[in-house]
């Protein structure tokens, strides 16, 4: 058991959400879209109730709270009341920012990413929209890197075969 | 593997132009975002910070949320407890247990299993509660909700919620003498078994109550019932 102030805690978990909130409003966003302001104040509701299990090392504590944001996206189903008051203003902030027009290739290729299941679509885009290091992703999944590097393998090449039938989009 | 296959995004950029293009549209990390994103957490860290001296002054005057130990009142021999009263295992659901809003699953530290099952939201804010204790009546179905829909051992922190009972040992049967005897970590009548079992409902009391919370919804006079059922407990 650590022994850290509570006045240490409140200030890492200041500090932490308050690098990487941005990062996981993306996360969301690129998922789920509009409801993406709700699950970050979930991640953080969660952070601050385990804030004494926050790793002290700044990339593992990152990692842990993308884990925890990995966690409540599993859970997460469409159309439940999710309207926090915490997220209010910024609901407001990104719903005038942002105009989500799906185009219909963007659509495609979201269904080709689903269709590879959830390990390998999730390793893609990890690696392609957050930038993940695929040691971090075996870190998230919970699973060997060659793992990972498998999953990443086979999904690569599951899109490519896919972009040469008649129903993909095609690479412009 | 070299650093770069560890890291396909910066190589493969057929297969990363691609994905990119699929992906929906996000929001610049501008100085307004991240001021919201802020607030956001400061907002939780006084929250709880009023929850927490809310919860410590008014404790005899707020209706108790319905989930508790059951351990109080029960009598225990001192030097040797009874624990299958502790368990509560009877051959039969409550009638509400039949179709309970969440169904959970989990195993004891020596090996036992139990399925918890929980249910009966109901929202009963005591009427004489002082003027400045706010109660909400959504948060019944606010509670509702994220039982039928979260998973309920992930959001809740069991090893967080063992720790807080160390600290603070407020576990206690009844000697025959009548008087108090704790049953917690460190003491001779220490049940791992046990502790576990209170902090797996504990935890997810707290979890309910902090998610109703975090709605912005007062959690006052919100109850639920739990029933388990467990198998090669530590009796």
């Amino acid at each position: 058991m650590r022994g850290r102030a509570r006045d240490g805690d409140e200030q890492r978990f200041l500090d932490i959400t308050g690098e990487i909130g941005p990062e996981l409003l993306r996360y969301f966003q690129r998922r789920i879209g509009s409801d993406a302001p709700d699950l970050v104040a979930e991640v953080m509701v969660t952070v601050w109730r385990k804030r004494a299990l926050l790793p002290l090392e700044h990339e593992h504590a990152r990692m842990w709270c993308f884990g925890i944001a990995r966690n409540l996206l599993r859970n997460y189903s469409r159309g439940e009341q999710r309207r926090s008051e915490l997220s209010r203003a910024l609901r407001a902030t990104v719903s005038v920012t942002d105009v989500e027009l799906d185009s219909e290739e963007a659509v495609a290729i979201r269904d080709l990413i689903y269709q590879l299941g959830p390990d390998l679509a999730e390793v893609v885009t990890l690696t392609h929209w957050e930038g993940f290091s695929l040691a971090e992703i075996a870190r998230l999944q919970g699973v060997p890197a060659a793992t990972v590097r498998g999953r990443y393998r086979r999904a690569r090449l599951a899109l490519l075969a896919a972009l040469s039938t008649d129903v993909a989009p095609t690479l412009l | 593997m070299t650093q770069d296959k560890d890291h396909p995004a910066g190589t493969d950029r057929e297969l990363g132009a691609l994905l990119a293009r699929g992906a929906r549209p996000t929001t610049e990390a501008t100085t307004e975002v991240r001021d919201q994103l802020a607030e956001m957490a400061a907002a939780i860290v006084s929250t709880n910070q009023a929850r927490s001296r809310r919860r410590a002054g008014l404790i005899s005057v707020i209706v108790a949320p319905i989930l508790v130990l059951g351990v109080a009142g029960t009598a225990y021999a001192v030097t040797n407890i009874d624990w299958s009263q502790l368990w509560h295992n009877t051959p039969e659901w409550a009638e509400w247990a039949q179709d309970p809003d969440a169904t959970v699953h989990y195993a004891l530290p020596g090996g036992g299993t139990c399925e918890l099952r929980l249910g009966e939201v109901v929202y009963s804010p005591d009427p004489n509660r002082p003027a400045d204790v706010a109660a909400d009546p959504r948060a019944e179905q606010a509670a509702r909700d994220f039982l039928r829909t979260a998973d309920l051992l992930t959001v809740a922190d069991v090893d967080a919620m063992i720790t807080a009972m160390r600290d603070k040992d407020e576990n206690w049967a009844q000697a025959d003498d009548g008087t108090a005897v704790p049953f917690g970590y460190g003491t001779d009548n220490y049940n791992a078994d046990v502790e576990y079992n209170m902090a797996v409902k504990q935890a997810i009391q707290v979890a309910v109550t902090d998610h109703v919370e975090s709605m912005g919804i007062p959690s006052t006079g919100l109850g639920f019932q739990s029933q388990e059922q467990c198998t090669g407990a530590d009796q």
